[in-house]
């Protein structure tokens, strides 16, 4: 396995996965904002992403010791929001029970989009990690540059 | 492997083994005159044409130990390297096949791994700047 001549980019590069999977479950939860029939009969439940950190000790090998191991991050899965779900009152509405009352999945709009603005501002972070990353080896590099 | 190991080795390629001869502990140091240096240096070129004229003729090829020692460690040290560029090239050009064929969605993965492959590929160039720069230096030097 080959060391990479970038530092930390295996962190921030793992990191801008795990965002992305989560920019993709809160793209999910705003489209099923109403979706009262999902394919299990219930309404759609709102999917959470739930990032775990995976320890990755660099080979030890005699040339570079003083690797220190990088931690990286997955998005493990996504598990369903157990909170229940909202009952409005909707009696012409196909799926309403005897009262009139519709069940509506548990997705708070304004939360979706936080959740959205914390994404996109986390993955430009590990973008900008990466950016100073090449910058500091174009630094190094100049070192023996002529003149 | 360090860059910054690897560039300051590039940097200290030896480019002659003599050693300056030690001045008479009678002069103290701040006494250099013109004379005394001009035969420090006549003396020390001397030595070095008695170890070049010593060694036998059918060695005339082989270097003195200290270049050999250079040139063999820097490449190997190159041919690493060499072989790390082109393992990185590869790897760029797989991931990026893989995303623009929509096998792997990672775009971010395929941008980095190319980078990477630059980075390295900057350093090769830039160690052999100096190597040949060194080499230069050495053809430069008055017999």
């Amino acid at each position: 396995m080959n060391i990479s001549y970038l530092p930390g980019v295996e962190s921030a590069g793992s990191a801008l996965d795990a965002e992305r999977m989560r920019l993709n479950v809160v793209a999910s939860n705003l489209a099923n904002a109403q979706t009262t029939k999902s394919i299990d009969g219930q309404p759609y439940r709102r999917q959470l992403v739930v990032f775990e950190s995976v320890l990755n000790k660099q080979l030890d090998t005699a040339q570079s010791p003083q690797t220190s191991p990088t931690v990286q991050v997955k998005a493990r899965h996504t598990v369903d929001d157990k909170t229940p779900f909202r009952s409005v009152h909707m009696p012409g509405h196909p799926d309403a029970d005897e009262k009139g009352m519709v069940l509506m999945p548990n997705i708070n709009v304004a939360e979706e989009m936080v959740d959205m603005i914390t994404a996109s501002r986390s993955m430009e972070a590990n973008v900008q990690v990466i950016t100073t990353a090449k910058q500091m080896m174009q630094r190094a590099l100049e070192i023996v540059k002529r003149g | 492997m360090n860059i910054g190991s690897i560039i300051t080795s590039a940097a200290q390629i030896p480019l002659h083994p003599v050693e300056v001869p030690r001045m008479p502990a009678s002069q103290p140091a701040s006494h250099v005159s013109p004379g005394s240096f001009r035969e420090i240096l006549t003396q020390s070129i001397q030595e070095q044409s008695h170890v070049i004229a010593s060694q036998p003729a059918g060695a005339a090829s082989a270097l003195h130990p200290t270049y050999q020692n250079a040139i063999s460690q820097s490449s190997n040290v190159i041919t690493g390297m060499i072989q790390d560029v082109q393992h990185m090239q590869n790897r760029a050009e797989a991931i990026t096949k893989n995303v623009l064929e929509g096998k792997s969605e990672s775009l971010h993965s395929a941008m980095i791994a190319m980078e990477e492959a630059s980075v390295s590929f900057q350093m090769l160039v830039e160690m052999r700047n100096k190597i040949v720069e060194s080499l230069q230096e050495i053809m430069r030097m008055q017999v």
